[in-house]
């Protein structure tokens, strides 16, 4: 098969494909870097990014940033126990007391990108771009929650991390996606589960209203692992957050809940694939977009369910709330089935406040933007109701408040 | 303390009432009867300021003030209280956390202090139990799950909590058993002080026997067409609305 080059691209790809070539890079990135060469950055031609148009949205070039970024708040999450490693513009920082359980190192060199992630343009691009790996390896359960805060700011920064769970090892990976002023963040987090491995991912993705992120987790899961993910989305200029799952042993286990919160001219795409390889195993997939404003929400979900993966029961809701005429949601769920005995579904709705609720509430002495944050709060309530996980559920739910106090 | 005067309501562009006129005075009960269709609902949306209930004429007096100024809560807050044909279930919404919301922004508004989360347990229990309703249907998001009964005594529990100055009784009798309607009954005449008033509209004068009004309206076409004394609702049953829909 030949393939073509870009033919126009754009001044940012120009850099960031000249930024690459420039770097001392293996045969893994050098074929990334081929692989990038030809699509660009991803744009709305594209298949899977109908609705994220990342050219468009780097239409104006970003410089590489360089190393600090602009003040940011502090993280939501500084009130939990976490072992942190900061990313700051693509460079990663740790202190030295890893918990029991975990080992992590810099992997020098880069590496080919994983498969789950080969033909992904982001993915490739992140492969091409970093030199070193940040790997947190998970011998044995880590009771402690690892914090990977990734912190973006003035420029345009790449990062890698790889999160290895041996067999019956569990953690919790929180992380954060924080960024001030513009910039384009791109960032590959692989995720190999060993069998009856357990990995808990929380997200919370709170960027600046110029922002540009895309963030692709590629994971692959043996026999009886399972994958839990929480991501709360309050998007930026055009956010990408995306899972891509091969689930290659039986009886793996797959929970995703996300809520996209935006508001003003925002734009989130929570995207995820999971492809079932294997029998028995379980998805579950619940998104909540709360949309105000001019704000565009985008979710895309897809199970894929091989021959061989018979018993597989993966289900799939994805609903919105329109607060204003000029919000817009964008919902593609997707079933690609060859097995024959599986159970597979897929729902999406999307409508406004119900006003009977509304009026009903405002009678009872509300005023409207209180009823109104009833309404929402209630909407998006069931995603937060993690008893096993109260902590990390409240801090989401709080910020979510505070985005329901921030409506005009 | 409720005077309404040629009220005219449109919804959807079509006119509902053609000019209501109905004055309630402090301390009575009148009952509001009229067949389908007559805009009893109409006039107890548009005295709580729903959104498309378009009043193109007339006016309403609460204590002498413009009824129909106010947003939806700020007549809430002023002692109004609609008990609704048809409460509503609103999943995902705790019941105690909405009523105790409820009652305290009522009490904000108008400069009263807040109650506390434990003053508020203990008045919520009492009146669950005035009104038949377990301890467990108050640990449900709101109305979910409720049977149609159980919905109108969740009116009448936040009725009897908020203790408003006026309520306006939607049909809170539809779909009511007896014992049921005894203590509909019972939740009205404990706050019948002399000083609050009540607008109670109904199909049947089955309600009146437990709650006995001081002037009786019947509404017809828009428009009240007779009034008079507890005995109509008696009339009106033994020979029906059509007298009244023909005189309209």
């Amino acid at each position: 098969m030949s393939a073509s080059l870009l033919i126009n691209p754009t001044a940012m790809e120009a850099g960031l494909m000249a930024a690459a070539k420039a770097r001392a890079a293996g045969p893994g990135q050098a074929a990334a870097l081929k692989a990038f060469a030809r699509t660009g950055l991803p744009h709305r031609r594209m298949e899977g990014w109908k609705w994220t148009d990342l050219r468009q949205a780097l239409r104006a070039e970003l410089p590489p940033a360089d190393g600090e970024a602009a003040v940011i708040a502090p993280s939501s999450f500084s009130g939990v126990d976490a072992f942190e490693i900061t990313i700051m513009n693509g460079a990663a920082e740790w202190p030295d007391d890893a918990p029991e359980g975990l080992s992590v190192r810099l992997v020098e060199g880069g590496g080919p990108a994983p498969a789950v992630a080969r033909d992904h343009p982001t993915g490739n691009l992140a492969v091409a771009m970093c030199d070193r790996i940040v790997e947190l390896r998970i011998g044995k359960t880590v009771a402690r929650p690892i914090h990977l805060r990734r912190i973006a700011g003035g420029g345009a920064s790449h990062s890698r991390v790889a999160v290895i769970v041996e067999e019956g090892a569990g953690a919790t990976l929180i992380e954060s996606y924080d960024g001030a002023g513009r910039y384009f963040a791109n960032s590959l987090t692989e995720i190999d589960l060993g069998r009856g491995a357990r990995l808990t991912r929380d997200i919370l993705q709170d960027g600046s209203d110029d922002g540009v992120e895309a963030a692709l987790c590629a994971g692959a899961l043996a026999e009886g692992a399972a994958f839990h993910q929480l991501a709360l989305l309050l998007g930026g200029k055009t956010v990408r957050m995306e899972t891509r799952l091969a689930l290659e042993g039986a009886q793996a286990e797959v929970d995703f809940r996300g809520a996209s919160i935006l508001s003003g001219a925002r734009h989130a795409d929570l995207t995820t694939h999971v492809a079932h390889h294997a029998p028995g195993s379980t998805t579950r997939q619940l998104h909540k977009s709360v949309l105000r404003e001019r704000a565009r929400g985008v979710f895309q979900g897809k199970f894929l369910v091989a021959r061989g993966a018979q018993k597989t029961d993966a289900q799939m809701q994805a609903r919105a709330l329109l607060l204003s005429e000029a919000a817009e949601v964008d919902h593609k769920p997707e079933l690609e089935i060859y097995a024959d005995d599986v159970q597979c579904a897929h729902g999406a709705a999307a409508g406004a406040l119900d006003a009977d609720a509304l009026f009903y509430m405002r009678q009872r002495g509300l005023d409207e933007k209180t009823a109104r944050a009833l309404l929402v709060e209630a909407f998006l309530g069931e995603i937060f109701d993690r008893p096993e996980r109260v902590n990390i559920a409240e801090i989401l739910r709080r910020r979510m408040r505070c985005w329901l106090e921030s409506a005009p | 303390m409720l005077k309404i005067d040629n009220l005219h309501v449109a919804v959807g562009g079509a006119e509902i009432l053609r000019g209501a006129t109905l004055e309630v005075p402090a301390g009575e009960v009148h009952a509001v009867m009229g067949p389908n269709g007559s805009g009893k609902s109409t006039l107890s949306f548009a005295l709580a300021g729903r959104e498309g209930y378009e009043v193109t004429q007339g006016t309403a007096l609460f204590d002498g003030e413009d009824l129909l100024a106010l947003d939806p809560n700020e007549r809430a807050a002023r002692g109004l209280f609609l008990s609704f044909q048809h409460p509503l279930e609103i999943p995902g919404v705790a019941t105690m956390n909405f009523i105790r919301t409820a009652l305290n922004a009522q009490r904000k508004a108008r400069g009263e202090e807040e109650v506390s989360a434990a003053d508020f347990l203990r008045r919520i229990r009492e009146k669950a139990r005035l009104v038949g309703l377990s301890d467990d249907k108050l640990k449900r998001p709101f109305n979910v799950g409720f049977s149609g009964g159980e919905k109108k005594r969740m009116e009448m529990l936040q009725m009897a909590l908020f203790e408003p100055r006026f309520a306006i009784m939607d049909e809170t009798d539809s779909g009511l058993d007896i014992d049921a309607l005894k203590m509909v009954g019972d939740v009205v005449n404990a706050l019948r002080d002399g000083r609050r008033g009540f607008l109670v509209i109904t199909h049947y004068q089955r309600l009146l026997e437990h709650i006995r009004p001081d002037r009786v309206h019947v509404l017809a076409a828009g428009r009240i067409v007779k009034s008079g004394g507890a005995d109509l609702a008696h009339e009106l049953e033994r020979a029906g609305y059509e007298q009244f829909i023909e005189a309209a």
